[in-house]
């Protein structure tokens, strides 16, 4: 006997009360097997996201649920850097150039020079985060740095919050930029030239080999990049992405964007091609994955997923796609199983 | 397969239900909370956070399909991730979270609407008093579906003004007199706008 096939567009008109007679027999039969009930939740629950009637409060209820449960909230005390910088030496007064200084001063040249050649290793400060390690870093400014793995922020050692204040990201940042008083800028070098500038603000910065990412929460940046003919102004929720394809592009997220995804080591699909799977677990963890054949490559996975390792992921969408990781000297490799 | 080499703790899970791109394959469904139950193999209130993170807010939705009403739609589910928590409910899962959590949120809407009716609704569904950690019979998700059928139904059928009253009532939390205020009715309107939507509306329970 041929069993009739249950779709999810069935069962999504069933849960509308849309369906016809017989495809509401169908489904009652198909809801006597243990199988069809697992699939009947699981399109319920699709169909729950598809149509919500309302959006409960999701923080609030899991606050309270933790104080019941008796945990403290591990968010409360995070781990912080403080980063203390010292103060510019006082202006020299003029007139002091005798001539019984000028060696001392011909010496000061050439000890400058070999500075300024060494200026990455005192001038600025630079902060480092490894695979898996986020951290965060307290500006003298009062701005704040969440640096997400396998990034790297830069600033000057020295002045810093006097006039334009300069950083260089390498890899993922959110930024909590503290308003001071006199208005200075605030701007975010990346190494595809793109700059940030703005003036007290939240947003995040994604800057990858092949594209940099921006996506503003609050205030408002002005992005320049050599790409980008003039400057792009962002509001509340604008994604702005460049890649390497000399391409920038902007796109509105809504009024509060998606959560960032190093942050909670989270990763969001949404038709991926597993070929981009492979780079982001690249840039997060520095593990590299390669596809035994270009039809694995192709293959997309849609969800949300959290992961600590590269090999949580790994084996989750392994077993999801019904594939293959194979341990390699590099890294994994991903086959179809032999049949 | 990767060798599972380092069981040590363990945060990760899934917070929407993915789902893979492979032509016609229907039959065999991802595992996609295999990772919340290694969660929970690891750490019980890891595990009731992600499942709380990823299910409160559709639980929540489905919940107002029965109940009409944001605050109680929230509560019931509140009540029922603190009962999984502290029964242990999480221990005793044969079928999928979803599967049970889905369930058993039908199950509280409709022992609440029960207990505020004062209404025995109808002997067959009145025996499903527990909700039972796997899966129930199929009978019962039907009648469900009939149920919240039944219920959307006498809500769309309320006029216009009505429904109106009753929705700002139930999930915009106002109060009768900010509802009169800005639909600029009397508050004795809006009041027997409230009592005729809730007497419609235990009508459709008290249905058969």
């Amino acid at each position: 006997m041929n069993k009739p096939q249950i779709t999810k567009a069935v069962v999504f008109a069933y849960l509308a009360h849309q369906a016809t007679p017989i495809e509401r027999q169908q489904i009652e039969a198909w809801l006597k097997t243990t199988e069809g009930i697992e699939a009947y939740f699981t399109y319920l629950d699709e169909w729950e996201r598809l149509f919500p009637q309302f959006q409960a409060n999701l923080e609030e209820a899991r606050d309270k649920f933790r104080k019941f449960v008796g945990k403290a909230n591990e968010n409360d005390i995070p781990e912080e850097i403080s980063v203390t910088l010292r103060q510019l030496p006082g202006k020299q007064q003029p007139g002091w150039l005798h001539k019984s200084y000028r060696l001392i001063l011909a010496a000061s040249v050439v000890l400058l020079a070999g500075m300024w050649f060494a200026k990455d290793l005192w001038y600025y400060q630079t902060w480092t985060s490894r695979n898996q390690e986020t951290r965060t870093i307290r500006l003298q400014d009062g701005s704040e740095v969440e640096l997400g793995a396998n990034s790297s922020l830069k600033h000057p050692r020295f002045g810093f919050g006097r006039g334009t204040r300069h950083v260089w990201l390498n890899g993922d940042a959110e930024f909590k930029v503290a308003h001071l008083a006199n208005a200075v800028r605030f701007e975010v070098h990346t190494p595809d030239q793109t700059v940030i500038e703005v003036l007290g603000t939240e947003f995040v910065v994604n800057s990858r080999p092949k594209a940099t990412k921006v996506m503003l929460r609050t205030g408002s940046i002005r992005l320049t990049n050599p790409i980008a003919g003039r400057p792009l102004i962002m509001e509340p929720g604008d994604l702005v992405t460049i890649t390497t394809e000399k391409k920038v592009q902007k796109k509105q997220l809504g009024p509060q964007p998606a959560r960032t995804n190093w942050k909670n080591q989270q990763f969001e699909f949404q038709d991926t091609p597993l070929k981009e799977v492979a780079r982001q677990l690249y840039d997060t963890y520095g593990v590299k994955v390669e596809m035994a054949g270009p039809k694995i490559l192709n293959r997309t996975i849609s969800g949300t997923f959290q992961a600590e390792t590269a090999e949580d992921l790994l084996e989750a969408i392994t077993l999801m796609m019904k594939l293959e990781a194979e341990e390699t000297p590099e890294g994994y490799l991903l086959r179809q199983p032999a049949e | 397969m990767i060798s599972d080499s380092s069981p040590g703790p363990i945060d990760d899970g899934l917070t929407r239900p993915p789902a893979v791109s492979s032509a016609g394959d229907t039959a065999a469904r991802p595992d996609d909370e295999l990772l919340i139950r290694r969660a929970f193999a690891a750490d019980a209130y890891q595990g009731c956070d992600l499942l709380f993170r990823r299910y409160y807010q559709p639980l929540c939705s489905h919940a107002a399909r029965f109940v009409y009403d944001k605050a109680v739609a929230e509560d019931i589910v509140a009540d029922l991730f603190q009962a999984f928590w502290q029964k242990k409910v999480y221990e005793r899962i044969d079928y999928s979270y979803r599967a049970y959590l889905y369930q058993a949120v039908r199950q509280n809407c409709f022992l609440y609407l029960q207990r505020e009716s004062g209404l025995t609704i109808s002997a067959e569904q009145a025996l499903y008093r527990e909700a039972p950690a796997g899966a129930s019979s199929p009978i019962d998700q039907i009648q469900f579906d009939e149920l919240s059928e039944r219920i959307d139904t006498v809500i769309r059928a309320l006029s216009p003004s009505v429904r109106r009253v009753f929705l700002l009532s139930r999930f915009e939390g106002r109060r009768n007199q900010e509802i009169a205020g800005e639909l600029r009715i009397s508050l004795k309107t809006v009041e027997a706008h409230l009592t005729k939507a809730l007497a419609l509306f235990r009508n459709a329970l008290s249905h058969e």
